[in-house]
Parts: structure tokens; C-alpha cells; sequence
């Protein structure tokens, strides 16, 4: 080969390179090799600019990624049928290297039907039905803690983590939330703290303060009951921070989509929470996209749960759970969901909330 | 008209200019659009074959070489003393 064929051979294989890349032909083909490309955050490009959200990707292994998207889909047929004795289940997925995902059933009473049926539901997801005995009602803790209140307000906004009040209770403020919809911010926190009827009440939502007079925070726009989110418009002088209050004063850059959350599981993370009377505690995450049929007359969907019973008490609903942001800076930390509650019985005990991807698919909202 | 033979001279040699000039572009033209088609093509053979990586790398090169390899003995009786 001549030195001009040796150069054009050169440019060409260089031009097509460039155009095999600039038509995203590895997207595919890295799945091909066994992996397959999910959108596992929303992210913001500019962390002051909440608007600037972006999807983010990675590669996961694809046996793995096809286990853990039927076990979502029978996940959701499960809820579906409800049959009798139904309380919830979760999926939990298994490691990036097993390609597996578990079902996890909760029933009450004598289960061996219903995990025949499961069976029968099942293609190659490993079903582990839980006879539950009994159900708790959520309880009070068993010693009183003082909430923690809001400092002085650095400018201007109020951090996520500190104590709020509602008319009828008290519960802890979320990170500013935010709906693309006219860019409207608001203040977040647990739709159960305001009274069952809430033509009664005036929504208002209140801060108080260290050694200072309590401010309002604003009035309840709306009320989300299934989600069990009221998100409120700030009416008063302070604004909703993208921070948490915790020692590093964690900034929050997004949120984790459902397939973040199964990937977090699979890699074994810890999610954190920041509630106004336990603080700040850590915990596995136990169970994504689960259901929960036992304290209302419906069943909750997209729930997360972590943790345990002790990760969450009484004022501390409305606090958020969060993961550092893998691949943003330090201070940097994705919201996993809302913690709203928290459920025990006999081998299992966990705190659990909506996740935020399923506050995004159902309202729109995003961190 | 004994003058007008060395100015016919001046005009062949720019037209051979001229020539070897859009010879060049044209090959680059050429080039760049069978080589696009090329990768469209294996692009949309492999969006459906579902082959591995290495697969879809190694045919486009050797397409490349290939192509060129087969064209540059065309090019080279048409052109044959120009420098590379």
C-alpha cells in the first residue's frame, strides 16, 4: 500500500469513526455486548438552575435490566388484582451481576393460595410471599425529642430537615419543589399533617423559630392524599432552598427515576434523611415501585422503602430521603422520595414514602 | 499568431491545475459520501442483527480499506505521476 492510499484509508476510517459516534451507534451496540442504556436520574446541568434538569443514562447489565422490568410489570399486575389478603409488595432487585429481581408479597392471614396464584402470574421472577401476622398501626415514639427548628434564615430560603407547622400538627419542611408549569416553586411537606378535611383548615403552613417569632411559610396549593404530599406556595417573605439541613449542608442537584432507585439496590446504597426530630439517620433500601394496601382505603403505589422503624418517628414525616449524586460534586445529593411513614411486624420493619419519579409521572413535580 | 502558442501553453497548464484540483475535491466528495453510506448501511444492518461491538467496528474499517485499496488503482492509472 502506497503512502496516499495508507493516508486515505486514514482520513476515511477516521470520518467514519466520527460519523459512527455522531449517530449514537455505541447506545445500541454497548447493549448488544450485554448491556442495555437507562435513564437513572433527572439531574440539574446548573446546580442554581432548577429548570436546567436533564435526563441521565448508564448502562446496565441487560439480563439484569430485564428482570428487574418484569418484576416492575408483575409488580403492577399484582396491585391491579388486589386479591383477597393482599397488603402491598416491592420489588427488590438483585445485583448487577445475579440478573435477578425479587417480588416481595405481603398477605395477611393463610398465604399458601395466593402464592400459588402469584405463581401462576410469575415468569421467572423469584416470588418471596410474607405471611404477616399482624399489622401496627404507626405508633409514638417511645421518648419525646425535641424538634429541631430553623436557625436564622440564610438568604433568604429555608432548608429542608427543619420542623413545620400545619394547623393541627407539626411535621418537617421538604426541599423546595418545583413544576415546570409557569416555573412555580414550592414548600413540601406531608399532606397527613394537615386535618382530614381540608375545606376545614385554612392551609396555612408556619416555621417556627429559635428564639424568634414563627413566620408563615405560605398556603397549600394543592393536596396530593395518594401521594401523601401537600406542596405549598410560598406566600411570605422566604423562599424553598434546594438544601438540606444536615452537618455538610448537602445541595439537592435532582432526583432518581425508578430505574435509579433498582440500581442504587442492586449496588447495595444507603439512602440518608434529615427529619426535624430523629435527625439525620442512614439505612438499605428494602423495596422500590412498592405498594401499600394497609392503612387507607386505597393503595399507595411507587413507594419506596429503607431503613427501619427507627429511621422515622412522628414529626418527622415529610422529610426526604437522599443518595449523594454519584457523579456531581461533593456536596452534591439526588432525592429517592418522601418518608412518610413507617411499618413493623415481625421480620420486617421499615420506614417508607413516595418516590419522587412517581410524584414526577402522577403531578409533574421534580426536585 | 506565432504569439498565441505559448499563451495556449500558459492556459493547458492551468487547466491541468484546475483539473487535478477538482479531481481532488471530487475524490474527497466521493470519499466522504461512499464512506457515510457505508456506515449508514452497517448502522442499520446491525440496529437489527443484534451483533456484538467488535462486530460492527471491524467491518467498518475493513470496508474502508477496502474500498480504498479497490479505488486507488483507478485513481492511480488516470493520475499516475502526480506527487502524493
Amino acid at each position: 500500500m502506497d503512502r496516499r492510499s495508507f493516508l486515505r484509508t486514514l482520513v476515511s476510517g477516521g470520518y467514519a469513526l466520527g460519523m459512527a459516534a455522531w449517530l449514537g451507534v455505541d447506545d445500541f451496540l454497548a447493549a448488544d455486548d450485554g448491556e442495555v442504556p437507562v435513564v437513572t436520574a433527572l439531574v440539574r446541568e446548573d446546580p442554581d438552575d432548577p429548570w436546567s434538569i436533564r435526563e441521565r443514562t448508564r448502562t446496565v447489565p441487560a439480563e439484569w435490566y430485564a428482570a428487574v422490568e418484569s418484576a416492575f410489570e408483575l409488580n403492577q399486575r399484582l396491585a391491579r388484582i388486589a386479591f383477597t389478603g393482599y397488603l402491598g409488595s416491592a420489588v427488590v432487585p438483585g445485583d448487577h451481576e445475579s440478573g435477578t429481581a425479587t417480588v416481595s408479597v405481603g398477605v395477611s392471614g393463610d398465604g399458601h393460595s395466593v402464592s400459588e396464584m402469584v405463581g401462576e402470574l410469575a415468569a421467572g421472577i423469584d416470588i418471596k410471599a410474607e405471611t404477616i401476622i399482624d399489622v401496627d398501626d404507626i405508633q409514638n415514639g417511645p421518648e419525646h425529642r425535641e424538634p429541631r427548628l430553623a436557625d436564622a434564615i440564610p438568604d433568604g430560603g429555608v432548608p429542608s430537615g427543619v420542623a413545620c407547622e400545619t394547623p393541627s400538627s407539626m411535621a418537617t419542611l421538604g426541599p423546595a419543589l418545583y413544576h415546570p408549569d409557569g416555573q412555580r416553586q414550592f414548600f413540601v411537606t406531608a399532606e397527613h399533617a394537615f386535618m382530614d378535611d381540608h375545606d376545614a383548615t385554612d392551609g396555612t403552613l408556619h416555621l417556627p423559630r429559635e428564639e424568634r417569632d414563627t413566620i408563615e411559610l405560605g398556603t397549600v396549593a394543592h393536596f396530593h392524599p395518594a401521594e401523601d404530599v401537600a406542596a405549598v406556595e410560598p406566600t411570605g417573605r422566604v423562599e424553598p432552598t434546594s438544601r438540606i439541613e444536615a452537618p455538610r449542608q448537602p445541595r439537592v442537584r435532582g432526583q432518581f427515576t425508578k430505574f435509579g432507585l433498582a440500581d442504587l439496590v442492586a449496588r447495595d446504597a444507603e439512602l440518608e434523611k434529615v427529619g426535624a426530630l430523629s435527625g439525620h439517620t442512614t439505612g438499605k433500601i428494602q423495596g422500590i415501585d412498592a405498594v401499600t394496601c394497609f392503612t387507607d382505603e386505597f393503595c399507595r403505589r411507587g413507594q419506596i422503602r429503607w431503613g427501619g422503624e427507627m429511621d422515622l418517628t412522628d414529626g418527622d414525616s415529610g422529610s426526604v430521603s437522599y443518595h449523594r449524586d454519584p457523579e456531581g460534586e461533593d456536596e452534591d445529593v439526588l432525592i429517592a422520595g418522601f418518608n412518610n411513614a413507617r411499618t413493623w411486624w415481625p421480620g420486617q420493619s421499615y420506614v417508607w414514602g413516595v418516590g419522587a419519579y412517581r410524584l414526577t409521572e402522577q403531578h409533574g413535580y421534580h426536585f | 499568431m506565432s504569439n498565441d502558442t505559448p499563451r495556449t501553453s500558459r492556459t493547458g497548464r492551468a487547466r491541468r491545475v484546475i483539473t487535478a484540483v477538482t479531481s481532488g475535491g471530487l475524490r474527497i466528495l466521493v470519499d466522504l459520501l461512499v464512506v457515510s453510506l457505508w456506515v449508514l448501511f452497517l448502522t442499520l444492518w446491525f440496529l437489527e442483527t443484534a451483533w456484538p461491538r467488535w462486530a460492527f467496528y471491524g467491518a467498518l474499517l475493513l470496508g474502508v480499506s477496502v474500498y480504498v485499496s479497490i479505488t486507488s488503482g483507478w485513481w492511480a492509472s488516470t493520475t499516475a505521476d502526480d506527487g502524493a
